[in-house]
Formats: C-alpha cells, structure tokens, sequence
C-alpha cells in the first residue's frame, strides 16, 4: 500500500490517508482481512499525529470499510461488497464525468469521445 | 473501537507568580496515547509549569490531576507512576550510575531490574563508570533509563533533547515512539526544538509569557494554517489583515495565514504551502507580542 | 524507603568517610599526647564534633554542588520529610560510631580513661544543638550563606571548648546533679539532646516542605 501525503494538497491530511486507503481497498489491493498497521506504528512512519490515524480507521469503519478489533487491530472488511462495488463503479463514473467535461470544454463530440474509448480500451 | 480517551494529566487553571513572571490560568488536558510537545521560546514558562506539576514548586492556585487523581491529594501514588526526566545535571556527581539508581530504584513500587540492564545494553551505558565522566548525551540516555525502569505509565520531560547531536535526538525520539508502543500511556515533554515535533508528536500546547496560548493536534494545527509566498504588491488594506507575520523583502513576501481559503481566493497566483511546526509557533507567539507589549 | 535515604548519605560522601574514620580515630590520641588530663574529655568531644558535624556539612555541600540531584528526588515517592530525617539519623549514627570508635579506644589505651554516660551524653547533647540549629538554618537560607556559621562555630568551640574545661566539668556536674547518679544524669543529658533533635527535625522538616525547588 503505498501513502503519500502532499505538502500542497488543500486536503486535511487525514483526508488524504483516508482516501489512499479506500482507493488501495477498492483496488483490491488490500483484501478481506488484511491487517492495517497499528495506530502508532502508522503514525510513527507517515509522520502524522497518532489522533489523526485514529480518525482515519474510525471514519473507514463507519463507511464500512474495515472492522477493528480492540486489543487485536485494524482489518480490512469486505462486510460491505456492494457499497465496495458501488464505490468502484462511483470512482470510475467521476472519471467519466471529468473527461466528458473536459471534451465538452474542447469541443469534441460523443461520437469522438466513443472513438477514443475503443482505441485506449483495446491497447490496455 | 473505544473512542472515549480518558486524560492522563488535567491541568486546571494553574495560577503561579515569582517576582518578575508568572503562570496565569493556565489550563489543558491531555488525552491519553499521545505524546505531547509543550512549546515556547525561552522564559515563557515551560520549566515553572513542569516543576510546579512535579510538585516541586507550590502552585498558588489551580488543581492539578494524573490519571484523575489530585496531585494535592495521592503525590506519591502518582510519583509512583511517572517518570521523570529533568535537566540532565540532577545526579550526585560523584557516584557511579549504578550507584545513583540504587538510591532511586527503591523510590519505587515497580522498578524492574532487568528493564533497567536492558537500557544500559541498548544505551551502551557502563554502570560502573562515574556520572560525572558521562557526556550529556550519555546523561539524557541515563536520565531515560532511569525514567523507564519502573514501568512508568507515563513520561514528563523538560527539553531531553536540548544540547543533543541529531544522531543521539534521533535514538531518544525512537524510544519515545517504542515507549509508546509497549504500554506507555502518554508523554509529555517540553522542548524549544520543533523539527523533533514535527517527526513525533501528535498534540501541541504552545505557551508564551505565562499564558497558554493554544493546545491542538498537531496534524489539525498544521492543516489550519498555510505559509503563502506571492507578490508585495498583493499586500493591500483588504488583504494584509489576513496573514500573520509578514516578511517582506524586494523579491516577494512570505507569510502565514488561518484563512487559506479567502486568501486563494483573492490571490489566486500565490504559492501556498503546509508550514511547520516552527511557522505557526512564530506565527502565533508574534500574534501574542501586542499583549505582552500592553501590560 | 527511610532506609535507603539514610544509606544514600553516606554513599555521597563516601570518599570522605576513610580519612574522617581515621581522623575520628586521631583525635583521642592526638589529645593524649598533647594535654593527657583532658584527653578523655576533650578527645571524645572533639571527635565527636569533627566525626558528626563536618561530615554534615560534607552532606551538605554536596546537596549545594548537586541541588537538582535533591530536586530530583523530590519528583520520585520519596516523601520530603524523609529526605530531611535521613540527615539527622545519619548524625546520630555518625554519633554512636564516634562512641564506638571512642570506647574501643579506652579499652586499648587505659590512659585515655573511659566512656563514661555523663561524658557521652554530654558530646551528644552538644552534637544535638550543634545540628539541631545547623540543619534548619542551612535549610532555610541554603548551604551557601549558611557556610560561614558552620566555619564560626567549629572555630569557636576550638578555642572555647578548653577554656571551659577549664571550669571543671565534672565538680560542675555533680555540683548541677548532687542528688542524682552520674548514669541518671547522663541518661536525662541523652534524652535532652534527642529531644533537640526530635525539635530541629520538625523544624527542618517544615522548613523544606514549603521550600521552593524549582
């Protein structure tokens, strides 16, 4: 899992590690029942206030995303596959919305954007 | 997960005055698992406030509490639990380190001998040389050794890393961190060196001229203000109001501001940037100097 | 915990200790030699003074030298009143080796006459005023103004001690105890010289509960 948080982000920096995380879960990078690193220890090697880590996992285990465990830990939880599935499909529908903004602001038309799907989708 | 933080230390309007200075209202709480930087330049009270938690100065009023016990109240039963580390000449000169700890070691209910040798081993401390030949950094290590062998729950120290190289201040921030991980519920300690900060703590309680003048998390702190750099021409009546500490030269000004949001707004080519630790202390204390000047 | 406090005074001044047990040991010869008559007197009184009283002020001269070292101890459980007894115990220890040191010596060198309750009860009451009024003193102004007293005092009973000898201790003695036993008197002597001590430790002890250690 790779974190890293930006110095000129306007952000809040537990946004910022929250968001990495859900990305890295959505990924799939980070599966049903990996362990996320201890509070302190994240802390400790992001640099960041144990208090904002706390934040982190309690806002992640709100949504949904992990389950913790006093004593034990942090655990990712695919508890809730299809708010997963959604959130991939979310994340996948706001890159659309960018690019069908930005061809709208350059003028070109549905049927070129079309085009150029097939084109990138076929090379991948 | 358990949210409810109980504090390890609450400080209630702490009142104390010596001839030319004085601690007013001062007042914070520490939430426990954190480890927490007292800030302030020289002579702003971090060493009244820590000798008067300590007890070794009388407080003339204010309460103070560890672990929800009142200091006035259970003083040995809360010595007991903490461990101090103070300014690294607080040894019998003449005596051997093992020597000295064996007049602290019975102070305490919990010392643990062989966490004791574990620290001299990590530390590469003799026990048998004398204290007085030990150089500073050796002496900090000692002091923590000491401060570590009674399974302490919690740390209170006043500047540890001041006069350190940064290769020894690294090593006492690593056991810091370690400390924490191993059952250490909470440090408090206070330093005018804020790149140490920076690496480690997570709450902050800035103090200038006897007064607290804010405590926060320190990610919360550094999210709230940003350093903007732009041009002096930018500087108007409308926008000067927004920053603190403006520093002017011929190629541009550099600034710190609560409000990034207005200022992007307004300024919508200035560079802006998370500032340090440093900045917002500067920043903040520059903010308080109009007070000071007043009195 | 008192224990430890009393066993940490004579561990800071250890190295002192080998030259003042030999100096101890001295003294009585050194007054058998120069003034036979008195050695029994003015050998254990002196001996006694220098034994208890310079090593006290030894003590505390390296509380001065190392004030943030008794501060320190203050931030452990250690409770303040026991940093203070431990100060006085040592005196009365130091005392009693002094005696024992002292009486050893009467049983090798008959000359130097023997340890009589009257005599030692005598040092002792000396020894208590002389700490007794010390210790609170150097507690509430600090060793560094406080020095000065000590070096007076230590003088003074140099020269002052002889001249009162002069005055024929023991006719005085049993002329002041004519109706009781020399051992009651001495033991009566002992009891008022703890008492001082039990007085100055009050003192000293609430004089260094509200001492400012910062």
């Amino acid at each position: 899992m790779k974190i890293v948080i930006s110095n000129t982000s306007d952000l809040p920096l537990y946004q910022q590690i929250k968001d990495q995380i859900k990305d890295a879960i959505l990924r799939e990078e980070l599966t049903q029942g990996d362990a996320l690193p201890s509070i302190r220890s994240f802390a400790n090697d992001l640099k960041v206030s144990v208090l904002t880590i706390r934040r982190v996992y309690e806002e992640l285990e709100k949504e949904g995303f992990v389950t913790s465990q006093v004593g034990i830990g942090t655990f990712v939880s695919a508890g809730n596959l299809d708010l997963l599935r959604d959130s991939k499909r979310r994340l996948v529908e706001e890159k659309m919305q960018d690019i069908i903004h930005t061809a709208k602001s350059l003028s070109i038309t549905k049927e070129e954007l079309m085009e150029m799907m097939d084109i990138l989708y076929e090379e991948e | 997960m358990n949210t409810i933080l109980h504090p390890i230390l609450e400080v209630h309007h702490l009142n104390k005055s010596y001839k030319d200075f004085a601690l007013q209202d001062v007042s914070f709480s520490l939430p426990e698992g954190c480890i927490t930087g007292f800030i302030g330049a020289n002579g702003a009270g971090k060493t009244t406030t820590l000798h008067t938690l300590l007890g070794l100065t009388g407080a003339d009023s204010g309460e103070i509490r560890f672990f929800g016990m009142d200091m006035r109240e259970q003083a040995e039963e809360i010595k007991n639990r903490i461990g101090v580390v103070l300014d690294s000449n607080c040894f019998y000169e003449g005596l051997t380190l093992n020597q000295m700890k064996n007049i602290i070691a019975p102070a305490y209910s919990r010392w643990c001998e062989e966490d004791y040798q574990r620290y001299l081993r990590t530390f590469s401390l003799n026990p048998k040389q004398t204290i007085k030949t030990l150089s500073k950094g050796m002496r900090v290590k000692y002091a923590l050794t000491l401060a570590l062998s009674h399974k302490a729950e919690f740390l209170i120290m006043d500047e540890p890393t001041s006069g350190l190289d940064p290769l020894i201040r690294s090593q006492v921030l690593g056991i810091l961190a370690d400390y924490m991980e191993n059952g250490g519920r909470g440090v408090f300690f206070s330093t005018h060196i804020t790149s140490d900060l920076d690496k480690i703590a997570d709450t902050l309680i800035l103090i200038d001229d006897g007064k607290i003048l804010f405590q926060e998390e320190k990610d919360v702190l550094l999210d709230s203000y940003r350093i903007v750099k732009g041009d002096v021409c930018w500087l108007t009546a409308d926008t000067r109001p927004l920053f603190i500490n403006v520093s002017e030269t011929a190629f541009g000004f550099t600034a710190l501001t609560r409000q990034a949001a207005r200022v992007q707004a307004m300024m919508p080519e200035a560079v802006m940037e998370r500032p340090h630790i440093e900045d917002i202390m500067l920043g903040v204390i520059g903010e308080n100097v109009p007070a000071k000047e007043r009195r | 915990m008192l224990l430890h406090l009393i066993k940490k005074e004579f561990v800071v001044i250890q190295k002192q200790t080998l030259w003042m047990v030999g100096l101890i040991a001295l003294i009585p010869l050194f007054m058998l030699w120069k003034l036979p008559q008195y050695a029994n007197y003015l050998g254990f009184v002196f001996a006694v003074i220098y034994g208890t009283f310079i090593m006290l002020s030894y003590i505390c001269l390296a509380e001065y030298q190392c004030k943030k070292a008794s501060a320190y101890l203050c931030t452990t459980p250690y409770p303040r009143k026991y940093l203070v007894l431990s100060k006085y115990f040592f005196c009365i220890i130091v005392y009693l080796f002094c005696a024992l040191i002292f009486w050893l010596e009467t049983l090798l060198l008959p000359q130097l006459g023997s340890l009589s309750l009257p005599l030692a009860g005598g040092a002792f009451l000396l020894i208590a005023v002389l700490c007794g009024i010390y210790l609170p003193i150097c507690y509430y102004f600090g060793y560094d103004k406080t020095k000065f007293v000590y070096v007076i005092i230590v003088l003074g009973l140099s020269y002052l001690l002889p001249v009162l000898i002069g005055f024929n201790i023991e006719d005085t003695i049993s002329r002041l105890f004519m109706a009781v036993s020399p051992d009651f008197a001495g033991a009566a002597i002992f009891i008022t010289g703890l008492l001082i001590f039990v007085l100055s430790a009050l003192i000293s002890v609430r004089i260094y509960d509200h001492k400012d250690l910062a």
